[in-house]
């Protein structure tokens, strides 16, 4: 994945746990020091290998640890640079998850190695909805988890993941993923 | 334009409306009356919009004639600024307008306003580039934090340069001092030196070569602890015990100045803590010893309190004091250290001191008035100890045999080494075998068998690891123990994977040879259990011939008579002291016999009574008994010499 991801991933780290903890991170995953550059495509293998010694490091399951991280990068990472982006994403909860393909269309022009994942919103009632992800890659959907309730955050509102039907093939993962919908205001 | 070519349109391009030849307007699409209220069929478009660009643009004629160029309309409201461009329709009676937001102008003067994606038409680029942008803005950030870090591990490996190579000249120079000193003592000796005088010389030699031992044992300690090899080893310990050694490795030198020094322990403070003993005594001894340098009369004493689990040992001294302007420099390493008067220098000292302090999460503090003196306070978190009583720790040599039986292989292509070793192990009854290189060695075994093989790792022709590995073939190999500098958990490992059995730390250290070889070899039944070896000779005839030259024969005969007298009524009354277990009465008999004995060449017998002298000052029962137990017959044998000494002497020579 880009390094934008790697970079992520460190600032969490950094910004929760420390230069130490983030060192011994690095350090664990034999990943070399130059995989950060934001513009720059690594291969899964070094993102995964990150993930890993994170997760070993900070002694969390992987799944719990990609769903940390997914939940920093849209609450915490993302708005700090790309807020104008995820802003044009969608004014409210549903609009912006019906947006998620185009905004990550409009990343492709830019990340010419780009292999975004895909989502499409099925809306049930008023306050529940089957997100399905798509990606070539396994194991992420934790990762999708976390950024789903970091992005009801944006609008105020708690999710609630009722169910996750995973499956994958050599083409990678899709999940149907449940999720119920309170407003907190 | 018929209504799907405008649906079409509404498809590509979110904001549309047409405009009639009176400039009214109609079909205002959903997203255009979102964001512009005031877009409502039926008003003037020059109401809802002004143009940017076209400029001048007041009526129908003018948008028509207008209709191939880009067109920036703003709301009069100031919230939406569209670009776009009007297309005239099939019946050419109306203009339709087709647009999407002027992202730039929206970002300036409207940023409030929330656009989404699905306001910009699939193909336009404005989004795109907007991203572009800020993914060159973060490769700048990403670009300068990585040009700073740049910047500071340059300046960082500049600085660690500057450090190294001071270090290297310091080192250089504190080695070549004493380096000096031994080439020197070593040069004067020659065959007409008398032997006082060789005496003398070789005692300089050997100071000086034990000052450079030091030196090269701070360039280590500061190699460890800078590199993080040194761990902190937590054990029991007596601070009573610690802070007497402390004082015993000090004393020599501030008896020479007629210093006085001692250490008071406050009533409450803990004698048995847990820490690391010797990290300590090495700080305090560093500490002392450069107060007992830098004192020319007074006193150094040592205080220690104990809070909580902070004990504090405060070292004053009434000496030179140290200058307010050297305050910042103290701990630095090189501090003082290019002055060429090695006496004024305490750097690298002081500066393994903070470290070691630092390394025990304590603090190292002083204070100090020129003329006055100093005070340093060192304080340590030490764990108050669980055990009542520390067990005495048994020297290792004491518990050792001082002779053994075997034979020993030693190997090594340096032949000072080979000789020097060959002096140490036939001084332990050892016989010895020599070879220069590993090839040498191997033939050597397979020919004659060993009780142990002790073998240098660097050698020409074949070195030892090499010469390890052609000995582990053999059908019974002797146990093989590595000589070597290289010391250290990675080098311990290899010798060991590679089949040696032990290694011995070169220079060769009696202790750890004799430790050595009680593993692998048998105790000589020659060996007299517990004899004590002092080092020092039984009778030095060069002392009496000196007392003989000052006072003349005839007095000396006189004076050595009453010395004989007194000598055996003084022994008397410090074996009847000892028998009452009068301590002090044996600290006073035995000062006034050491040195007595002393002025009459009696060496070893007057180291004895020193240390009887020492160990009941401290009220050390064992040490007492160690010394006592012979002591008549010591000095009935060394009384007996000088009699006979001056006999047999007196024929000859008189
Ligand atoms: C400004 C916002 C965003 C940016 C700049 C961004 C950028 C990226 C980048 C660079 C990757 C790496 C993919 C690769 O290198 O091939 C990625 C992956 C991913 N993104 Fe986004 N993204 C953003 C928002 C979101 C949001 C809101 C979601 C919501 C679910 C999302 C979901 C994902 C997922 C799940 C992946 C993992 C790839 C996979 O599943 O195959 N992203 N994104």
């Amino acid at each position: 994945m880009y390094g934008l991801i790697h970079a992520a991933l460190r600032d969490l780290i950094l910004e929760d746990h420390g230069v130490e903890t983030w060192n011994q991170v690095v350090l664990q995953s034999g990943v070399p020091s130059n995989s950060f550059l934001t513009m720059r495509s690594y291969s899964d293998e070094t993102t995964m290998a990150l993930v890993d010694a994170a997760s070993q490091v900070l002694m969390l399951p992987t799944n719990d640890c990609l769903q940390v991280f997914g939940h920093y990068w849209v609450a915490r990472f993302a708005p700090k640079e790309y807020g104008g982006l995820l802003d044009h994403t969608g004014g409210s909860l549903i609009e912006f998850f019906q947006n998620l393909d185009a905004l990550h269309d409009r990343l492709s022009t830019s990340f010419t190695e780009f292999k975004p994942p895909s989502f499409k919103v099925k809306i049930n009632t008023a306050n529940s909805a089957v997100i399905k992800y798509v990606s070539s890659r396994k194991g992420l959907t934790p990762f999708v988890i976390g950024i789903i309730t970091g992005i009801g955050e944006r609008f105020d509102t708690a999710i609630h993941i009722d169910a996750v039907d995973s499956s994958n093939s050599d083409q990678g993962e899709v999940s149907d993923i449940l999720i119920s919908m309170a407003s907190n205001g | 334009m018929d209504s799907d070519t405008t649906g079409l349109l509404e498809k590509l391009f979110p904001f549309t409306f047409t405009v009639d030849s009176d400039l009214l307007l109609s079909q205002v699409s959903p997203r255009l009356g979102d964001l512009c209220p005031a877009a409502v069929s039926g008003l003037d478009f020059m109401t809802v919009f002004r143009c940017h660009r076209p400029r001048t643009v007041s009526c129908y004629e003018e948008l028509l004639a207008a209709e191939n160029t880009l067109f920036l309309l703003i709301s009069h409201d100031e919230q939406l600024a569209l670009k776009g461009q009007m297309l005239l329709s099939a019946d050419g009676k109306r203009l339709h307008f087709a647009g999407m937001p002027w992202l730039e102008w929206m970002n300036q003067k409207a940023p409030q306003v929330r656009l989404h994606l699905g306001d910009f038409p699939k193909l336009d680029s404005q989004m795109d580039r907007d991203f572009h942008l800020i993914s060159q803005q973060s490769m700048v950030n990403e670009l300068e934090s990585l040009n700073e870090k740049l910047a500071k591990a340059e300046r960082e490996s500049r600085d660690s340069i500057k450090v190294q190579s001071e270090l290297f000249a310091v080192m250089s120079h504190e080695m070549r001092t004493p380096l000096n000193g031994v080439i020197s003592a070593l040069s004067l000796l020659s065959e007409e030196c008398s032997s006082a005088e060789r005496e003398k010389i070789t005692e300089v030699a050997n100071e000086s070569a034990n000052n450079l031992l030091s030196v090269i044992n701070y360039a280590l300690d500061y190699s460890k602890i800078d590199a993080g090899k040194m761990p902190l080893q937590m054990l029991d310990f007596s601070l009573t015990r610690m802070l007497d050694s402390v004082i015993a490795v000090t004393e020599g030198r501030a008896k020479e100045k007629e210093i006085e020094l001692s250490y008071f322990m406050a009533s409450d403070v803990q004698k048995l803590v847990v820490g690391d003993e010797e990290k300590i005594r090495q700080v305090l001894i560093n500490i002392v010893g450069n107060a007992i340098k830098f004192t020319e009369v007074g006193a150094v004493n040592v205080f220690v309190e104990q809070k909580e689990n902070l004990f504090s040992f405060i070292i004053t001294d009434t000496g030179v004091g140290i200058a307010k302007k050297d305050f910042p420099k103290l701990f630095n390493p090189f501090w003082g250290k290019t002055k060429s008067d090695s006496e004024t220098s305490t750097g690298l000292g002081l500066n393994i001191v903070m470290r070691l302090v630092e390394l025990m999460s304590g603090e190292v503090r002083f204070e100090s008035e020129e003329g006055v003196g100093t005070n340093f306070r060192v304080e340590i978190p030490l764990e108050v100890g669980k055990l009542d009583s520390i067990p005495e720790k048994e020297s290792a040599m004491d518990a050792l045999p001082s002779t053994f039986s075997g034979r020993v292989l030693l190997v090594d292509d340096n032949q000072v080494n080979l000789m020097l070793g060959r002096m140490i192990l036939e001084n332990r009854g050892v016989s010895v075998r020599t070879a220069s290189d590993g090839e040498e060695a191997v033939k050597t075994i397979k020919d004659v068998s060993f009780d142990l093989v002790l073998m240098d790792i660097s050698m020409p022709v074949m070195d030892g690891v090499a010469a390890m590995q052609e000995i582990n073939l053999l059908p019974s190999p002797p146990p093989v123990v590595a000589l070597t500098a290289n010391v250290g958990d990675d080098f311990a490992k290899r010798y060991f994977d590679a089949g040696f059995k032990g290694y011995l730390k070169k220079p060769l250290e009696q202790a750890a040879m004799v430790s050595e070889l009680s593993f692998w070899l048998k105790p000589s039944t020659l060996d007299v259990a517990g004899a004590i070896v002092s080092g020092e000779m039984l009778f030095n005839s060069d002392v009496v011939e000196e007392l003989i030259k000052q006072i003349g024969n005839e007095n000396y005969l006189h004076v050595r008579s009453l010395f004989i007298d007194e000598s055996q009524s003084r022994i008397t009354s410090l074996s009847n002291a000892w028998l009452r277990r009068d301590l002090e009465k044996v600290r006073k008999e035995a000062h006034a016999l050491s040195s007595s004995v002393a002025s009459f060449g009696c060496e070893d017998l007057s180291w004895r009574l020193k240390k009887i002298e020492a160990a009941a000052c401290l009220g050390d029962a064992t040490e007492i008994v160690r010394y006592m137990t012979d002591i008549d017959s010591a000095s009935k044998d060394a009384l007996d010499i000088v009699l006979q000494y001056g006999e047999s002497e007196e024929a000859t020579n008189r």
